[in-house]
């Protein structure tokens, strides 16, 4: 991964790098990536890709609402709240 | 202060308190006094507010004096990971990002606690986001170990290891994505499980790696986890990967879990690479476990070192997405822009530099063109590391190794290499791609005085073995497993 490549990601992850964290994050990550390459050694061809423990089962529960008890609390413990909202900046022109 | 013996064990702590031999206050203070005294140096915790601990207890020993005992951690205080949340107390992740956040509601796992009259001491220190293995990514600062403050306690729940370690907590939960609940308990010497996938609630535990999460108890011997585990274990209909069912304390408890039992040994668990004293203790534990009437299965299980690398594809990618919440509109503190996203920016440059290499890594690897060679591949790794837990379980009931490669490494000896940190997962990164049960106990000492943690292995739901099996071991073993008096190396 070179430092524009590095550039590319961070604004894609909404992360702002400075030139040294550039640098430095792209040498890290090229050598975490090459110790990745490992991986090409374990034949996968047809196996189906795990997302989750082999055994998950989501169990159901009836279709009730229970909604969350304090909705308001979490709003107030934001940077910015009004009332039930949150206030953000300007997202359009 | 607490007479010895109850310093020792929670369950007698609890047993006495019921008993009215000590109040829930005299408890409480003791541990606020040895926090006064030794966190300076071992610096486990992040939050500790006495006024509301003592508040806690008192509110107890009210309940008591009206002759109303009940509750299986009477009077018993318990440190709390800080990404566990908590009312009254700040839960921040040791992270600049969360600086002074307080949610409104308790997780699960602290409700539970409550309930059952535990009293919440303080969070523990934590890598920022439970994101390593010694606590050095803390953005606050680092544990030490107490068994020699040059080192480090393990991560990511170093914190909680090093209090029940230095006798600052008598109980602790710690989060274990790959390891951070089993990795500390070893290298600080107390008992640490990671319990089957969905056995314990993940509501209000802030969210890492959401396949990989687990709460899990750590305490100094078996009995106390086994009673904590009892605790915090059932289902909790707020997380949708709560598994039906709770932990069969009764089982936990056998005594003859040895008798018959099967112990797969994988080749690879003992590789060069695996430190001689470490090695040299597993060995002992095997052979007491022989002794007692169990049988080893030597075994191979090739996959095991792919399985790091496999994690930390799993672990960034699942974590570039959970971690996107963090940008400043509903927690924490927002660095304000004229412009959206570059508020957005601003505010994550609070993230301290392993978070940051995480969310890129994952950022990259599910990126377009990168998806299938990385995301997928890695995917597909794991599902093949649960077909071979799976051959191995036909085969054995539990699997016995060392939890770590070295005792506890000297401070900064790895954080500037995060390839070589990442390696000390070995052995405890395999489980959790599975979504089994691992539990890792004290299983002896190096000539230099660190401790040795052994882990034991089970499947699905086999939880309660594993505690029996361990409970067994450490009987036979006999090892001194009371808290230090005081934290060592100064």
């Amino acid at each position: 991964m070179d430092v524009r490549e590095a550039e590319k990601i961070a604004g894609l992850a909404r992360l702002s790098l400075d030139a040294a964290e550039r640098s430095r994050f792209a040498g890290q990550l090229t050598a975490i990536l090459g110790y990745f390459e490992k991986l090409r050694e374990v034949p996968t061809e047809g196996v189906a890709p795990a997302s989750h423990p082999a055994d998950m089962r989501s169990p159901l529960r009836a279709d009730d609402p229970a909604p969350f008890a304090t909705p308001l609390e979490l709003v107030a413990r934001s940077h910015r709240p009004e009332g039930e909202l949150y206030r953000v900046p300007r997202v359009l022109e | 202060m607490l007479p010895a013996d109850l310093t020792r064990s929670a369950t007698a702590l609890a047993a006495a308190v019921r008993a009215r031999r000590v109040t829930a206050r005299t408890a409480a203070d003791h541990y606020l006094g040895r926090i006064a005294a030794h966190d300076g140096a071992v610096r486990a915790f992040l939050h500790v507010d006495p006024a509301v601990v003592r508040a806690q207890a008192d509110a107890l020993d009210a309940r008591i004096a009206r002759g109303d005992t009940a509750g299986a951690l009477l009077g018993v205080p318990v440190a709390i990971k800080d990404n566990l949340c908590t009312t009254g107390q700040p839960t921040t992740c040791a992270s600049k990002i969360l600086a002074d956040y307080r949610p409104p509601y308790d997780a699960h796992v602290v409700e539970r606690i409550r309930a059952e009259g535990g009293v919440i001491l303080g969070k523990t220190n934590l890598d920022e986001f439970a994101m390593g293995a010694s606590t050095e990514n803390s953005g606050v600062a680092a544990s030490r170990n107490p068994h020699d403050l040059k080192r480090v306690p393990g991560g990511s729940s170093g914190g909680s290891a090093a209090a029940v370690a230095a006798g600052l907590a008598p109980l602790a939960l710690g989060s274990d994505t790959g390891g951070s609940v089993r990795q500390p308990a070893a290298l600080c010497g107390i008992v640490g499980h990671r319990p089957t996938y969905g056995a314990l609630s993940r509501h209000g535990l802030i969210a890492f790696a959401s396949s990989l999460d687990q709460v899990g108890p750590m305490a100094l011997n078996l009995e106390d986890c086994t009673l904590l585990m009892a605790v915090i274990a059932g289902h909790d209909s707020r997380d949708s990967t709560s598994r039906p069912g709770g932990f069969d304390a009764a089982a936990a408890r056998r005594d003859d879990a040895l008798s018959g039992l099967r112990i797969g040994v994988p080749a690879e668990y003992h590789s060069d690479a695996l430190d001689p004293e470490v090695r040299a203790a597993v060995r002992q534990l095997e052979d007491l476990a022989v002794g007692a009437g169990a049988r080893l299965v030597p075994l191979s299980m090739p996959l095991t070192p792919y399985a790091i690398p496999t994690y930390y594809l799993v672990v960034t990618s699942e974590a570039s997405s959970n971690l996107a919440r963090f940008d400043g509109i509903r927690y924490g503190p927002r660095d304000e822009q004229q412009e959206l996203a570059a508020s957005y920016a601003t505010t994550r440059r609070r993230f301290g530099d392993e978070v940051k290499r995480r969310i890129m890594l994952g950022t990259y690897a599910l990126s377009a063109g990168y998806y299938d060679a990385y995301y997928k591949k890695a995917l597909q790794v794991r599902a093949r590391i649960g077909e071979e837990f799976a051959r191995a379980f036909a085969r054995c009931d539990v699997l016995l190794g060392p939890t770590t490669p070295t005792p506890a490494f000297p401070l900064g000896e790895k954080s500037d290499d995060p390839v070589q940190m990442y390696l000390c997962d070995v052995f405890t990164a395999p489980a959790p791609l599975a979504g089994l049960p691992a539990l890792s106990m004290p299983c002896g000492k190096s000539k230099a005085g660190l401790p040795i943690g052994a882990q034991l292995q089970g499947p699905t739901g086999a939880d309660a073995r594993l505690f029996a099996v361990a409970r067994a071991l450490e009987r036979r073993l006999a090892l001194d497993l009371s808290p230090l008096e005081a934290p060592r190396g100064a």
